[in-house]
């Protein structure tokens, strides 16, 4: 997996969510929080905490979490970490493995396969380049997008 | 909406509850299976001369000469592999095919990745996650005694 940070960064290139921005970035590290997060403590917990990590396991995981907010924001909270889980997804779809790549299937099959365009420690060196990016897309999205627009004929009107 | 509401809420929660838990218990006793056990190839090594097949998850734990490593499996179990790789990646964890030789050692073949600085992935994730933490808890409140999370007003 690439670390938590290039999912984040990599994540601000998608169509973000308008309301509850927060719990799409939520989402963008939810399958490493479900299925990866206990192996740092301990290793062995692999194999258990692996459907975590797998697209049924993080709809269910997804699903299970939105009982932790008031019902009518369920709907919304379930939408926004699954389009971020999502993402977190894709992107892992496109690492190197020697061995078996994700499960995807799981529990349907252990059948795997992968997009492999970069090693998961090849993250950590682009992530410079990644903080460029997002800071620059930001800064054109400021001057140039929507938000931008409104202000300009917000501007006009009141002339 | 009957999906979200609180109507039949235990059942919402146990039912895909008990699902990811059953996925979990399945997934721990038929997962290993995919995994090479160090020990079980060591038990028996006549058995298994000649085998190939590919290592995940383990740690290179000490360099044993130029061409000679020792790694680690997830288990703890150690076994020497032959051949070649770069010095000074002591800790790193590798994936590897590989041939296993009686009396009890590994030939490296010829695809291989050690997957370097874990550390900084784990400092830059433990970032990230600080990060995503504080700008939800931002918009949302723990209410311990409703065990859920609302919205700042």
């Amino acid at each position: 997996m690439p670390d938590l940070l290039t999912h984040v960064l990599a994540g601000h290139f998608t169509t973000r969510p308008r309301s509850y921005r927060e719990l799409y970035f939520v989402g963008l590290i939810l399958p490493d929080l479900l299925g990866r997060l206990p192996m740092i403590f301990y290793k062995l917990s692999y194999w258990f905490i692996n459907p975590g990590h797998t697209p049924i396991g993080t709809l269910l995981g997804a699903y299970l979490i939105t009982f932790l907010f008031e019902p009518a924001l369920r709907r919304t909270v379930f939408r926004n970490l699954l389009l971020g889980a999502s993402f977190h997804l894709l992107l892992d779809l496109l690492q190197r493995h020697v061995t078996d790549a994700y499960y995807w299937f799981f529990p349907l099959t252990w059948k795997t396969f992968e997009v492999p365009l970069f090693w998961p420690d090849h993250s950590i060196d682009a992530l410079p380049y990644l903080l460029v990016a997002v800071g620059l897309f930001h800064l054109l999205r400021r001057r140039f997008g929507r938000g931008r627009r409104l202000e300009v004929a917000q501007s006009d009107n009141q002339r | 909406m009957a999906l979200f509401s609180d109507r039949h809420r235990w059942l919402k929660i146990g039912l895909p509850a008990a699902l990811l838990l059953a996925m979990c218990i399945y997934s721990a006793i038929a997962g290993p299976k995919l995994m090479p056990r160090f020990a079980d190839y060591l038990q028996d090594p006549a058995r298994f001369d000649g085998t190939r097949f590919v290592v995940q998850f383990t740690q290179i734990k000490r360099y044993d000469g130029p061409d000679r490593f020792t790694v680690q499996d997830i288990w703890g179990n150690r076994i020497d592999v032959t051949g070649s790789i770069p010095h000074g990646e002591e800790g790193c964890f590798i994936s590897f095919e590989a041939v296993f030789k009686s009396p009890g050692y590994l030939v490296l073949g010829e695809y291989w990745h050690i997957y370097a600085r874990d550390t900084q992935k784990l400092v830059v994730s433990a970032l990230a996650l600080v990060g995503v933490m504080v700008f939800f808890l931002r918009r949302f409140k723990p209410n311990l005694r409703r065990f859920r999370f609302e919205e700042r007003r």
